[in-house]
């Protein structure tokens, strides 16, 4: 068939049957927003654990004048410190980089990160321990150097910052699976409401299908209106899912959330833009093989 | 032309054969009319040449093709040799007489200028010139019928089959269709014509295949429905 014959009967159908169309194109936008924002959530959580896993640090405590660990007997000595030192020293390569944090250096950056609080005059520059930062090749290391340096004279505590972040991921990865749920669920009534759309659309038509069968039009011929409508409509709903998810990255993330909390790696743009050719696909797909099915119970050649 | 070899065609929830043991041979370029009371079986005979139907025994030949072997994906290309008529027309109502008859070549994928060509010459021989922009609803039911007669010949098919195609006309109207099938069936056309209409069976004098309860009790050259064996 020619495709301006088939455009004009594209045309032709989706008008008279407007109502179902409108829905469709909703229902497909709903479900391809959530489905669009499950995947970036996704993305978003990778981001922020590559972001944060890269600034983790073990933090080793040494023992202060008040210290109550068994492994303490007053402020550590130098003695102990150098023999901390040259344990951490003698892991590399897990290890990948260490450094000395003193009392003083300490409370400079504490006071760095409560400026404006009224917390620093409570604090005195000789409260906070002196301890050593290091930083491993692989967060999921920590056991490696907690073993060896626990026990050891001088040293109070051993801290895995990862064990602090593990519980935000954990409820980050239960929103996604939430989100993914419902997308899936979404889906599903879009699918159903597809194969409803073209089986009112071919009970309408067939006077058109009929007569189309007797002078030998193929089944694809026959079939092709249908699916085009139903793709038409998915295309549409897809485009709406798009333009929302491109909304809420300049309105919701960029504008409103990203100023006010520097220290949340957001998903980025090529992030966004990654996810959309999936919602088309994800739209398409399922309404192609959704109106094929229907199609072939209800329009037997 | 047509072929059929001890063909039997049973329904699932009936307990008669709706077609029992038929032989019948149609030559190409024959007008033959199918005549019995509704139930006989006519409506089944045409059905299975186009495949619409699958014989339950025997085999039926078409224009050469094996209908019972033929693959579903080639029954489009096999009814284009053919055309169909229907008694309620089916033409498309929102759609010009020019539209519906060019529907027949659309859908088939000939080109605007084969369609441009092609049926202002249709609608010539139905005695429809003229009156190409009207829509259906703005005709008479003989004039639809014409049009339902020129899209099933638009694609020059060597066999037109009709399914009771003056059932809803007057006698006189009808007299107009039959004049016009029998020109078509003049350029060659075989012609396979389902009815009930007594006065037209007698006037035009052709051969008369009749069925009863999926039987054929009669098959007569040039006959007349009077002569019925009722």
């Amino acid at each position: 068939m020619r495709p301006s014959f088939i455009a004009k009967e594209l045309g032709t159908g989706l008008r008279r049957n407007l109502t179902m169309t409108i829905a469709l194109v909703v229902s497909v936008a709903v479900s391809l927003t959530l489905f669009g924002t499950a995947l970036l959530m996704r993305t978003q959580v990778e981001r922020m654990k590559g972001y944060w896993y890269d600034k983790i640090e073990v933090s080793i405590f040494l023992c202060g004048p008040n210290s109550t660990a068994v492994t303490c007997t007053g402020t550590v000595s130098d003695e102990q410190r150098a023999a901390i030192q040259a344990a951490i020293q003698g892991l590399t390569p897990t290890v990948q980089s260490w450094y000395y944090e003193a009392s003083a250096q300490a409370y400079e950056r504490f006071k760095v990160q409560f400026k404006g609080s009224p917390i620093i005059a409570n604090v005195s520059p000789y409260a906070l321990p002196e301890s050593f930062r290091v930083k491993l090749d692989d967060p999921n290391h920590f056991e490696t150097i907690s073993s060896v340096v626990s026990t050891m004279p001088g040293v109070e505590t051993v801290q895995d910052q990862r064990k602090l972040l593990q519980r935000f991921f954990t409820i980050l990865h239960g929103m996604q699976t939430v989100a993914l749920g419902i997308a899936i669920a979404m889906l599903f009534v879009t699918v159903l409401l597809v194969m409803n759309t073209v089986r009112i659309a071919a009970y309408a038509r067939r006077r058109e299908t009929s007569i189309m069968r007797s002078v030998g039009a193929s089944n694809m011929s026959i079939r092709l209106p249908f699916i085009l409508e139903a793709v038409t409509a998915a295309v549409l709903g897809a485009g709406v899912a798009a333009g929302i998810m491109l909304g809420l990255k300049q309105y919701v993330i960029d504008q409103r959330l990203a100023p006010s909390m520097s220290y949340i790696a957001f998903v980025t743009w090529d992030d966004v833009l990654a996810v959309l050719p999936w919602l088309f696909a994800a739209g398409v797909g399922t309404t192609v093989l959704a109106a094929s099915f229907t199609l072939r119970r209800y329009l037997r050649g | 032309m047509i072929i059929f070899d001890h063909v039997s065609k049973e329904y699932k929830h009936s307990n008669r054969p709706a077609l029992n043991d038929i032989n019948l041979t149609i030559n190409q370029g024959e007008f033959v009319f199918l005549v019995g009371s509704s139930g006989s079986g006519k409506s089944s005979l045409l059905r299975l040449m186009v495949k619409e139907e699958k014989a339950t025994e025997g085999s039926i030949e078409v224009d050469g093709i094996n209908v019972g072997k033929l693959r579903n994906r080639k029954v489009p290309a096999f009814r284009r040799n053919m055309g169909i008529i229907f008694q309620d027309f089916r033409l498309l109502p929102t759609k010009s007489v020019f539209d519906n008859v060019a529907f027949g070549m659309e859908v088939i994928g000939k080109s605007r200028k084969e369609i441009r060509e092609r049926v202002p010459e249709v609608l010539d021989l139905v005695g429809l010139a003229g009156k190409e922009k009207r829509l259906p609803t703005e005709l008479s039911g003989g004039e639809q019928q014409r049009v339902a007669v020129g899209r099933a010949f638009v694609n020059n098919p060597k066999l037109l089959l009709a399914d009771e195609p003056t059932g809803n006309l007057d006698p006189a109207t009808s007299v107009g269709i039959m004049k016009l099938l029998d020109r078509i069936n003049r350029t060659g056309t075989t012609i396979v014509m389902a009815t009930h209409d007594v006065a037209i069976v007698d006037q035009m004098r052709k051969r008369i295949v009749q069925l009863d309860r999926g039987h054929i009790v009669r098959d007569q050259e040039r006959g007349i429905y009077g002569e019925m064996a009722q």
